[in-house]
């Protein structure tokens, strides 16, 4: 049995603190094992770390700021969740831990402190001070540490340390969860470790639930004190956690909706922090709120909206008076007058792809970015042309149609490039298409993530059908303009991604598919 | 939805009339790549679409050539 260094705890709950671990727990090279691990993870409901290092303090750590409370102060402050309640904050932690599993990544100090409610309502995992690499974990350990009431019976037994402790925990936080009361309670710190290596778990607070026969059923097999009858990990857990969720009819609680919807603002929020993300959504917004249907915006007022933005009006006095709306060089000189020339519609699309063009590709020397760009504004040539040949009314919309169709996997080129690699790579290794392996990495696909962030920036509806893309199911006749549009827009952009393949072959096999 | 039938309502077009699309669309991006700050000569994505578009002109002329009556260049 390993040494247990309490000596210097006032009680036995914490057996070393995450703070004087994490200083303690290094890598080979010496670097803080929390932020080359938590650095690896990026997951709507993990606490990123933003950098770790060492300063002439110490070595040193920066997460991302998070306002919100712990599951343990709002245990305390407000009482036990009912089960349903439960389900809503044990589902996004299990796939938190499930993405954390499977890169073999261990988080060893997990318990309601661990457990962070944001005050946007989403559980977020924090403190991985503790965490290791399943292939790093250390055998026989002169020294153990953790939170007592979470530790599983493999720590005081010499068994092995796996994902299956992690379970053991989360097994023990979320019986804790709906009763209030901890998993492992006792008199004294030898009473604690004899139940937990007893697998001693009363059960009978559950009785009063109506969930609760199906609830004990889902956390016994994470409480088993033997690690072969627990499950294996937390993409296991998960499986099991879904069966009790359907068995207790309570998908309502945690529907795909509600965790993508967490994910979305997750991703907004790391694009906010991110170079002049809100600059361009503030002027996308305003731009579209000013020419929208119910708008009675005057030109004075739009024009000042462009105004402020230099390089925008700088192009579209440029685009305006070339060739691409007919002959009017040197005609028109200010904002004002390309309003009245263009009509608001006209210069809300115009103004839309000029700013999102310019702010995406503008200055930038990243020829990935680039060139995807330049894929878009051919994919919105491609579309106009489209719409012009069979005569369908407002061709330029669905030039802008086509440019923005990508504009999710655009964005995550710019602003989550580690992400966007993974997902090329997935695609690769998996033969998946990008849609499918975007919402692997992500949670959300391109598409749902496009989407979100155009209605963030007001733009008209028809852009949004065609963000969206085609949906899954029953093929039928396209019969509304938005369709036309959004098939246009998706068939111009499969179209200019065929090129992207290096075989001839290969392009007139998805040429003949397309 | 089967993808080959996504477009069928929509869209009816063939795979030489694509190839047509590419260069017409490619010649269009040219025109208007300064004001785009889009470099048609050293951008990767470009290259690759004009590539490809060669690639189906030169598999046409092949196509065409072989197609052609065979003229005999020896004297009488």
């Amino acid at each position: 049995m390993p040494k247990i260094p309490y000596s210097n705890a006032r009680s036995p709950s914490r057996l070393l603190t995450a703070a004087e671990s994490e200083l303690a727990n290094t890598d080979i090279d010496g670097s803080p094992l929390e932020g080359r691990i938590a650095g690896k993870l990026r997951h709507p409901n993990i606490v990123s770390v933003y950098d770790a290092g060492e300063s002439r303090l110490g070595p040193y750590l920066v997460f991302e700021f998070v306002r919100g409370d712990t599951l343990a102060v709002i245990l305390k402050s407000k009482g036990p969740f009912s089960i349903r309640d439960a389900v809503a904050v044990v589902s996004p932690i299990l796939d938190a831990l499930a993405t954390a599993h499977k890169m073999q990544i261990v988080h060893l100090d997990l318990s309601p402190r661990n457990i962070l409610i944001d005050n946007d309502g989403v559980p977020r995992v924090i403190d991985f001070g503790l965490s290791q690499f399943v292939h790093q974990i250390p055998r026989n350990p002169e020294t153990i540490a953790g939170s007592l009431h979470y530790m599983a019976p493999e720590y005081f037994t010499g068994k092995d340390i796996g994902p299956y402790t992690d379970v053991y925990a989360l097994g023990c936080t979320f019986l804790e969860l709906v009763t209030g009361k901890r998993a492992m309670h006792g008199k004294s710190f030898t009473h604690i470790c004899q139940k937990i290596i007893a697998g001693d778990i009363d059960f009978d607070m559950l009785v009063d639930f109506k969930e609760g026969p199906a609830y004990q059923q889902f956390l016994c097999g994470a409480l088993a004190k033997h690690i072969a009858d627990r499950y294996a990990d937390c993409d296991v857990m998960q499986d099991a956690f879904r069966t009790f969720v359907r068995n207790a009819e309570l998908e309502d609680a945690t529907s795909d909706g509600a965790a993508q919807h967490s994910t979305i603002e997750y991703l907004l929020r790391r694009m906010c922090k991110k170079k002049d993300f809100p600059t361009i959504s503030r002027t996308l917004a305003d731009i579209n709120r000013l020419t929208g249907e119910d708008s009675d915006a005057s030109v004075e007022k739009l024009a000042n909206v462009i105004l402020r933005d230099f390089a925008l009006t700088s192009k579209l006095l440029k685009l305006v008076n070339s060739s691409f709306y007919g002959s009017r060089a040197g005609e028109i000189t200010n904002n004002s007058e390309a309003i009245v020339y263009l009509g608001l519609d006209q210069v809300r699309m115009t103004a839309n792809s000029l700013t999102f063009f310019g702010h995406l590709s503008g200055d930038s020397n990243d020829a990935l970015l680039k060139d995807s760009m330049t894929r878009s504004f051919l994919s919105g040539l491609f579309s106009r042309y489209l719409a012009k040949r069979i005569r369908l009314p407002g061709s330029e919309e669905a030039f802008i149609c086509g440019m923005f169709q990508s504009l999710g996997e655009n964005l995550v080129i710019f602003y989550f490039r580690d992400e966007y690699d993974e997902i090329r790579s997935l695609m690769q290794s998996e033969a998946v298409d990008k849609q499918a392996a975007s919402r692997s990495v992500l949670g959300v696909n391109y598409a749902t993530l496009g989407t979100a962030v155009a209605e963030t920036w007001r733009l008209p509806e028809t852009l949004l059908v065609a963000i969206s893309g085609i949906p899954d199911g029953i093929a039928h006749e396209t019969t509304s303009r938005d369709e036309h549009l959004r098939d246009f827009a998706v068939f111009a952009n499969e179209l200019c991604e065929i090129a992207l393949l290096a075989e001839q072959d290969a392009r007139d096999a998805a040429l003949a598919a397309l | 939805m089967p993808r080959s039938l996504r477009f069928e309502s929509s869209i009816e077009l063939d795979a030489g009339f694509c190839i047509k699309l590419l260069n017409s669309g490619l010649e269009k991006l040219a025109q208007y790549s300064p004001l785009f700050e889009i470099n048609v000569e050293t951008s990767e994505y470009c290259l690759a679409v004009q590539l490809w578009i060669d690639q189906c002109y030169e598999i046409e002329n092949e196509v065409v050539d072989d197609a052609s009556p065979q003229v005999s260049s020896g004297g009488q």
